[in-house]
């Protein structure tokens, strides 16, 4: 506390010091000058994939009413592949 | 006036005396004299040494499209160290563009394969991995001192982990590869 006491009690002698502190650290921050060099790789592009499923029709493949033992009803779709590969697992087959 | 008359009346003691004092003042100035030598190192010579960077190719590493869960490109780049001073080299990524948050999903994993001797070093055995993270992280990666003249050859390999989500399809990032050197 005496020394802060001391510090304030000289405005003028505290900035000077400060100043000094300041040139200081500017001298040896910029001493720190090298030669340097750079060079690049520019323009690197990452894409992603989508994969996406069109399907005609999008509405229901059936409407059966009134089935009893035996009935066989069939419906057909077109499904087809974004840009990746589609799984043939990826469709539901219609029923028989 | 008499002694003037007295001088040029006896012209041979005033030539004398004349004689005397030229004498006098020769023997003066010529006792200042001494031995003196001398020798020189001319033409000293101070030149600044260089440092810069020579990559092969100076082009992108990656074009990489339709990238799905699990895919892995990879690129190779030689690094040269074409000034004549040594230099610590560093690797950063910048100028991010397009769907950055994809460069904080894909993996990257840069491999120095080791200096150039007469032909390039393997990179499938002996590398050292000298980074290892997203690219988007790659902000300042120090590779080591380098000789002026030495060559480094560099394996990139980028993934797009399996865990990656619907989020990532159909997106786009474009990111630059920045060498740098300062003088060791």
């Amino acid at each position: 506390v005496n020394r802060l006491s001391t510090l304030a009690a000289h405005p003028r002698r505290t900035l000077g010091a400060l100043a000094v502190v300041l040139a200081a650290v500017g001298i040896t921050v910029g001493s720190g000058a090298n030669f340097t060099a750079s060079a690049a790789n520019p323009g690197n592009v990452f894409a992603t994939g989508s994969l996406s499923i069109g399907n005609s029709p999008s509405t229901a493949l059936f409407s059966a009413s009134g089935l009893k033992p035996g009935d066989v009803n069939t419906g057909t779709v077109d499904s087809h592949d974004g840009r990746a590969r589609l799984s043939p697992r990826g469709v539901g087959r219609p029923s028989a | 006036v008499t002694r003037l008359h007295a001088l040029a009346a006896h012209p041979r003691r005033t030539l004398a005396a004349l004689a005397v004092v030229l004498a006098a003042v020769g023997i003066t100035v010529g006792s200042g004299a001494n031995f003196t030598a001398s020798a020189a190192n001319p033409g000293n010579v101070f030149a600044t040494g260089t440092l810069s960077i020579g990559n092969s190719p100076a082009t992108a590493l990656f074009t990489a499209s339709g990238l799905k869960p699990g895919d892995t490109t990879t690129g190779t780049v030689d690094i040269t160290n074409t000034g004549s001073l040594a230099g610590d080299f560093a690797l950063k990524t910048s100028g991010a563009t397009g769907y950055t948050a994809l460069l904080g999903q894909l993996d990257l994993v840069v491999a120095d394969c080791g200096a150039w001797t007469t032909s390039a070093p393997s990179c499938t055995t002996g590398t050292t991995t000298v980074y290892s993270g997203k690219i988007s992280a790659l902000t300042n990666q120090a590779l080591g001192s380098y000789s002026g003249g030495v060559k480094h050859r560099y394996k990139f390999s980028v993934t797009l982990p399996s865990s990656t989500d619907d989020t990532y399809q159909g997106k786009s990032a474009q990111v630059d590869f920045a060498w740098s050197a300062q003088t060791s």
